[in-house]
Protein backbone atom coordinates (compact mmCIF):
# COMPACT_ATOMS: atom_id res chain seq x y z
CA UNK A 1 0.00 0.00 0.00
CA UNK A 2 1.68 2.70 -1.01
CA UNK A 3 -0.91 5.70 0.29
CA UNK A 4 -2.20 6.33 3.59
CA UNK A 5 -5.85 6.45 3.95
CA UNK A 6 -8.04 7.93 6.74
CA UNK A 7 -10.38 5.59 8.33
CA UNK A 8 -11.66 6.98 10.95
CA UNK A 9 -11.89 10.95 11.46
CA UNK A 10 -13.92 13.06 13.92
CA UNK A 11 -13.58 16.95 15.33
CA UNK A 12 -15.28 18.18 17.35
CA UNK A 13 -16.00 17.42 21.57
CA UNK A 14 -16.18 13.42 22.63
CA UNK A 15 -18.72 12.61 24.88
CA UNK A 16 -18.96 8.44 26.30
CA UNK A 17 -21.68 8.36 23.08
CA UNK A 18 -19.34 9.78 20.95
CA UNK A 19 -16.74 7.60 22.10
CA UNK A 20 -19.18 4.55 21.42
CA UNK A 21 -20.28 5.48 18.22
CA UNK A 22 -16.35 5.30 16.98
CA UNK A 23 -15.51 2.21 18.36
CA UNK A 24 -18.47 0.70 16.29
CA UNK A 25 -16.93 2.64 13.47
CA UNK A 26 -13.96 0.63 13.85
CA UNK A 27 -15.39 -2.53 14.55
CA UNK A 28 -17.49 -2.36 11.16
CA UNK A 29 -14.24 -1.07 9.36
CA UNK A 30 -12.16 -3.96 10.55
CA UNK A 31 -15.32 -6.20 9.49
CA UNK A 32 -14.94 -4.83 5.83
CA UNK A 33 -11.49 -4.76 5.72
CA UNK A 34 -10.43 -7.54 8.14
CA UNK A 35 -7.12 -6.30 9.94
CA UNK A 36 -4.58 -8.83 11.54
CA UNK A 37 -6.47 -9.96 14.86
CA UNK A 38 -3.93 -8.71 17.12
CA UNK A 39 -3.23 -5.41 15.15
CA UNK A 40 -6.99 -4.64 15.34
CA UNK A 41 -6.96 -5.20 19.47
CA UNK A 42 -4.39 -3.43 19.70
CA UNK A 43 -5.51 -0.70 17.52
CA UNK A 44 -8.80 -1.02 19.81
CA UNK A 45 -7.08 -0.79 23.23
CA UNK A 46 -5.23 2.40 21.97
CA UNK A 47 -7.99 3.83 20.47
CA UNK A 48 -10.14 3.70 23.33
CA UNK A 49 -7.28 5.09 25.81
CA UNK A 50 -6.77 7.92 24.07
CA UNK A 51 -10.22 9.16 23.58
CA UNK A 52 -11.10 8.09 27.36
CA UNK A 53 -8.06 10.47 28.07
CA UNK A 54 -8.94 13.25 25.64
CA UNK A 55 -12.52 13.52 26.99
CA UNK A 56 -11.85 12.71 30.59
CA UNK A 57 -9.24 15.49 30.60
CA UNK A 58 -11.84 18.06 28.47
CA UNK A 59 -13.90 17.29 31.36
CA UNK A 60 -11.21 18.27 34.41
CA UNK A 61 -11.00 21.66 32.79
CA UNK A 62 -14.22 22.28 30.89
CA UNK A 63 -14.67 25.47 33.28
CA UNK A 64 -12.18 27.08 32.01
CA UNK A 65 -12.22 26.73 28.16
CA UNK A 66 -12.67 29.87 26.33
CA UNK A 67 -15.59 29.55 23.67
CA UNK A 68 -13.68 29.90 20.40
CA UNK A 69 -10.79 27.07 21.24
CA UNK A 70 -9.91 24.72 18.72
CA UNK A 71 -12.09 21.62 19.20
CA UNK A 72 -10.59 17.83 20.42
CA UNK A 73 -9.71 15.53 17.21
CA UNK A 74 -9.47 11.97 16.44
CA UNK A 75 -8.20 9.88 13.46
CA UNK A 76 -7.05 6.26 12.58
CA UNK A 77 -4.92 6.28 9.50
CA UNK A 78 -4.15 2.97 7.48
CA UNK A 79 -0.53 3.46 6.39
CA UNK A 80 2.12 1.11 4.55
CA UNK A 81 3.72 0.28 8.19
CA UNK A 82 0.64 -0.18 10.35
CA UNK A 83 -2.38 1.59 11.67
CA UNK A 84 -1.47 5.05 13.12
CA UNK A 85 -3.73 6.72 15.69
CA UNK A 86 -3.78 10.28 16.87
CA UNK A 87 -5.55 12.31 19.09
CA UNK A 88 -5.59 16.33 19.59
CA UNK A 89 -6.80 18.34 22.73
CA UNK A 90 -6.49 21.95 24.22
CA UNK A 91 -4.02 21.69 26.87
CA UNK A 92 -3.33 24.29 29.93
CA UNK A 93 0.07 25.75 30.28
CA UNK A 94 -0.03 24.42 33.55
CA UNK A 95 -0.11 20.86 32.83
CA UNK A 96 2.95 21.06 30.19
CA UNK A 97 5.89 20.12 31.93
CA UNK A 98 3.80 16.89 33.88
CA UNK A 99 2.62 16.00 30.48
CA UNK A 100 5.97 16.45 28.51
CA UNK A 101 7.79 14.85 31.49
CA UNK A 102 5.37 11.90 31.49
CA UNK A 103 6.03 10.89 27.61
CA UNK A 104 9.24 11.39 27.67
CA UNK A 105 9.94 8.84 30.86
CA UNK A 106 7.66 6.46 28.67
CA UNK A 107 9.52 6.93 25.59
CA UNK A 108 12.92 6.09 27.23
CA UNK A 109 11.99 2.47 28.18
CA UNK A 110 12.44 -0.34 26.29
CA UNK A 111 9.32 -2.91 26.03
CA UNK A 112 10.81 -4.92 29.17
CA UNK A 113 10.81 -1.17 31.13
CA UNK A 114 7.49 0.19 29.64
CA UNK A 115 5.83 -3.27 31.26
CA UNK A 116 7.24 -2.72 34.90
CA UNK A 117 6.47 1.52 34.41
CA UNK A 118 2.54 0.13 33.75
CA UNK A 119 2.64 -2.30 36.61
CA UNK A 120 4.60 -0.15 39.35
CA UNK A 121 2.39 2.80 38.46
CA UNK A 122 -0.63 0.57 38.59
CA UNK A 123 0.50 -0.59 41.87
CA UNK A 124 0.98 3.17 42.92
CA UNK A 125 -2.05 4.07 41.80
CA UNK A 126 -3.79 1.65 43.38
CA UNK A 127 -5.31 2.91 46.61
CA UNK A 128 -4.91 6.52 45.39
CA UNK A 129 -7.90 8.74 45.66
CA UNK A 130 -7.78 9.56 41.85
CA UNK A 131 -10.13 8.61 39.16
CA UNK A 132 -7.73 6.05 37.54
CA UNK A 133 -4.72 4.76 38.53
CA UNK A 134 -2.62 7.21 35.93
CA UNK A 135 -1.46 4.08 33.62
CA UNK A 136 -3.08 5.18 29.62
CA UNK A 137 -0.46 6.55 28.58
CA UNK A 138 1.49 4.10 29.47
CA UNK A 139 -0.64 1.59 28.40
CA UNK A 140 -1.04 2.82 24.86
CA UNK A 141 3.02 2.50 24.32
CA UNK A 142 2.88 -0.61 25.97
CA UNK A 143 -0.16 -1.85 23.74
CA UNK A 144 1.46 -0.25 20.27
CA UNK A 145 4.87 -1.47 21.41
CA UNK A 146 5.98 1.66 19.74
CA UNK A 147 7.23 5.41 20.69
CA UNK A 148 4.64 7.85 21.42
CA UNK A 149 5.15 11.33 19.08
CA UNK A 150 4.02 14.49 20.39
CA UNK A 151 3.71 18.18 19.40
CA UNK A 152 2.40 21.15 21.65
CA UNK A 153 1.38 24.63 19.69
CA UNK A 154 1.00 27.31 20.57
CA UNK A 155 -2.60 28.05 20.93
CA UNK A 156 -3.31 31.09 23.29
CA UNK A 157 -2.00 32.29 26.62
CA UNK A 158 -3.49 29.82 28.56
CA UNK A 159 -3.83 26.89 26.04
CA UNK A 160 -1.66 24.68 23.67
CA UNK A 161 -2.91 22.69 21.38
CA UNK A 162 -1.78 19.09 22.14
CA UNK A 163 -1.09 16.48 19.77
CA UNK A 164 -0.34 12.59 20.77
CA UNK A 165 0.29 10.26 17.85
CA UNK A 166 1.19 6.21 17.64
CA UNK A 167 1.55 3.50 15.08
CA UNK A 168 0.39 0.08 15.26
CA UNK A 169 2.80 -1.78 13.03
CA UNK A 170 1.71 -4.84 11.28
CA UNK A 171 2.44 -8.31 12.47
CA UNK A 172 5.33 -9.42 9.83
CA UNK A 173 4.76 -13.20 9.78
CA UNK A 174 1.60 -13.19 8.66
CA UNK B 1 -25.52 -11.12 54.35
CA UNK B 2 -27.13 -10.36 50.75
CA UNK B 3 -26.42 -11.42 47.31
CA UNK B 4 -25.07 -8.87 44.96
CA UNK B 5 -26.28 -9.16 41.08
CA UNK B 6 -25.84 -5.84 39.07
CA UNK B 7 -27.25 -6.02 35.18
CA UNK B 8 -24.24 -5.82 32.10
CA UNK B 9 -25.07 -2.68 30.03
CA UNK B 10 -22.84 -1.85 26.57
CA UNK B 11 -20.23 -0.07 28.95
CA UNK B 12 -20.12 -1.87 32.07
CA UNK B 13 -20.08 -5.29 33.48
CA UNK B 14 -22.21 -7.98 35.15
CA UNK B 15 -21.45 -8.61 38.70
CA UNK B 16 -22.35 -11.21 41.02
CA UNK B 17 -21.30 -11.53 44.77
CA UNK B 18 -22.89 -14.95 45.32
CA UNK B 19 -22.61 -15.45 49.33
CA UNK B 20 -24.28 -18.97 49.58
CA UNK B 21 -22.01 -20.46 46.53
CA UNK B 22 -19.30 -18.58 47.82
CA UNK B 23 -18.35 -16.90 44.44
CA UNK B 24 -17.89 -13.41 42.98
CA UNK B 25 -17.94 -12.84 38.70
CA UNK B 26 -17.10 -9.80 36.58
CA UNK B 27 -18.07 -10.40 32.77
CA UNK B 28 -18.41 -8.51 30.14
CA UNK B 29 -16.89 -5.15 28.86
CA UNK B 30 -15.84 -2.34 31.46
CA UNK B 31 -15.40 0.96 30.67
CA UNK B 32 -18.55 2.65 32.73
CA UNK B 33 -19.00 6.47 32.19
CA UNK B 34 -18.53 7.04 35.97
CA UNK B 35 -16.28 4.22 36.78
CA UNK B 36 -16.08 5.49 40.60
CA UNK B 37 -19.35 5.14 40.84
CA UNK B 38 -19.64 2.08 39.55
CA UNK B 39 -16.99 0.15 41.32
CA UNK B 40 -17.39 2.12 44.58
CA UNK B 41 -20.50 -0.14 45.43
CA UNK B 42 -18.77 -3.57 44.42
CA UNK B 43 -15.51 -2.71 46.38
CA UNK B 44 -17.51 -1.69 49.44
CA UNK B 45 -19.36 -4.78 49.34
CA UNK B 46 -16.78 -6.79 48.69
CA UNK B 47 -15.17 -5.16 51.79
CA UNK B 48 -17.92 -6.07 53.58
CA UNK B 49 -17.91 -9.84 52.63
CA UNK B 50 -14.89 -10.26 53.58
CA UNK B 51 -14.77 -8.95 56.71
CA UNK B 52 -17.63 -10.43 57.99
CA UNK B 53 -15.64 -14.11 56.75
CA UNK B 54 -12.25 -13.04 58.55
CA UNK B 55 -14.33 -13.15 61.98
CA UNK B 56 -14.65 -16.99 61.68
CA UNK B 57 -11.24 -18.34 61.64
CA UNK B 58 -12.72 -22.02 61.44
CA UNK B 59 -14.84 -21.01 58.71
CA UNK B 60 -12.16 -19.74 56.83
CA UNK B 61 -9.68 -22.31 56.73
CA UNK B 62 -12.86 -24.72 54.97
CA UNK B 63 -13.61 -22.00 52.94
CA UNK B 64 -13.45 -22.27 48.97
CA UNK B 65 -13.86 -19.00 46.92
CA UNK B 66 -13.87 -18.96 43.49
CA UNK B 67 -13.30 -15.48 41.79
CA UNK B 68 -14.21 -15.74 37.57
CA UNK B 69 -13.08 -12.24 35.23
CA UNK B 70 -14.54 -13.09 32.24
CA UNK B 71 -14.16 -9.84 30.89
CA UNK B 72 -14.27 -8.72 27.04
CA UNK B 73 -12.71 -5.43 27.38
CA UNK B 74 -11.11 -3.49 30.41
CA UNK B 75 -10.27 0.16 30.45
CA UNK B 76 -7.09 1.47 32.26
CA UNK B 77 -9.27 3.11 34.75
CA UNK B 78 -11.90 -0.01 35.54
CA UNK B 79 -7.94 -2.29 36.10
CA UNK B 80 -7.22 -0.07 39.60
CA UNK B 81 -10.60 -1.09 40.50
CA UNK B 82 -10.56 -4.82 39.50
CA UNK B 83 -6.79 -4.91 41.16
CA UNK B 84 -8.70 -3.37 44.22
CA UNK B 85 -11.17 -5.94 44.55
CA UNK B 86 -8.31 -8.84 43.93
CA UNK B 87 -6.36 -7.51 46.84
CA UNK B 88 -9.79 -7.64 49.53
CA UNK B 89 -10.12 -11.16 48.79
CA UNK B 90 -6.67 -12.05 48.31
CA UNK B 91 -7.34 -11.54 52.00
CA UNK B 92 -9.46 -14.57 52.64
CA UNK B 93 -6.38 -16.73 50.82
CA UNK B 94 -3.83 -14.78 53.06
CA UNK B 95 -5.97 -16.48 56.25
CA UNK B 96 -5.81 -19.70 54.94
CA UNK B 97 -8.88 -20.17 52.39
CA UNK B 98 -8.30 -21.15 49.02
CA UNK B 99 -9.53 -18.57 46.74
CA UNK B 100 -9.09 -19.65 43.14
CA UNK B 101 -9.36 -17.29 40.24
CA UNK B 102 -10.41 -17.71 36.86
CA UNK B 103 -9.49 -15.57 34.15
CA UNK B 104 -11.25 -16.49 30.52
CA UNK B 105 -10.03 -14.87 27.77
CA UNK B 106 -10.51 -15.07 23.56
CA UNK B 107 -7.13 -16.00 21.85
CA UNK B 108 -3.65 -15.70 22.69
CA UNK B 109 -3.54 -12.32 20.65
CA UNK B 110 -6.55 -11.05 23.30
CA UNK B 111 -5.14 -7.77 25.22
CA UNK B 112 -7.63 -9.59 28.28
CA UNK B 113 -4.97 -12.10 28.47
CA UNK B 114 -2.10 -9.47 29.07
CA UNK B 115 -4.29 -7.78 31.24
CA UNK B 116 -4.78 -10.64 33.28
CA UNK B 117 -1.20 -11.75 33.42
CA UNK B 118 -0.22 -8.26 34.34
CA UNK B 119 -3.08 -8.19 37.51
CA UNK B 120 -1.72 -11.49 38.24
CA UNK B 121 1.79 -10.17 38.31
CA UNK B 122 1.08 -7.14 40.62
CA UNK B 123 -0.98 -8.59 42.79
CA UNK B 124 0.85 -11.72 43.21
CA UNK B 125 -1.97 -14.33 43.00
CA UNK B 126 -1.84 -17.41 40.61
CA UNK B 127 -4.83 -17.01 37.89
CA UNK B 128 -6.04 -20.31 36.19
CA UNK B 129 -6.03 -18.49 32.93
CA UNK B 130 -8.90 -20.48 30.35
CA UNK B 131 -9.29 -19.78 27.03
CA UNK B 132 -13.17 -19.46 26.76
CA UNK B 133 -13.27 -21.22 23.02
Amino acid sequence: MKESKILIEYEGFFSHFIVNELIQNLYKINKANKFQTTVFKKVLVVMIEMLENNYNYIESIKFDLPEDIKSPYFKIVQTSKGIEIESSNPLKYEHLDDLKSRINEINKCNRQEIKEFYLKTLVAGMNTSKKSAGVGLIRIAKVAQNKIKSSFDHSDNNFLYYTLQIIVNYKKDT
Amino acid sequence: MENLFIEPTEFSPKVILDVKNKRFELSGVSRPEDVVAFYESITLKAEDYVSQMLKNEDVLKELTFELTFDLIYINSASSKYILQILDIFKKLSLKGSVVNCNWYYEDVDDQILEDGEDLSEVIRMDFNFIDRK
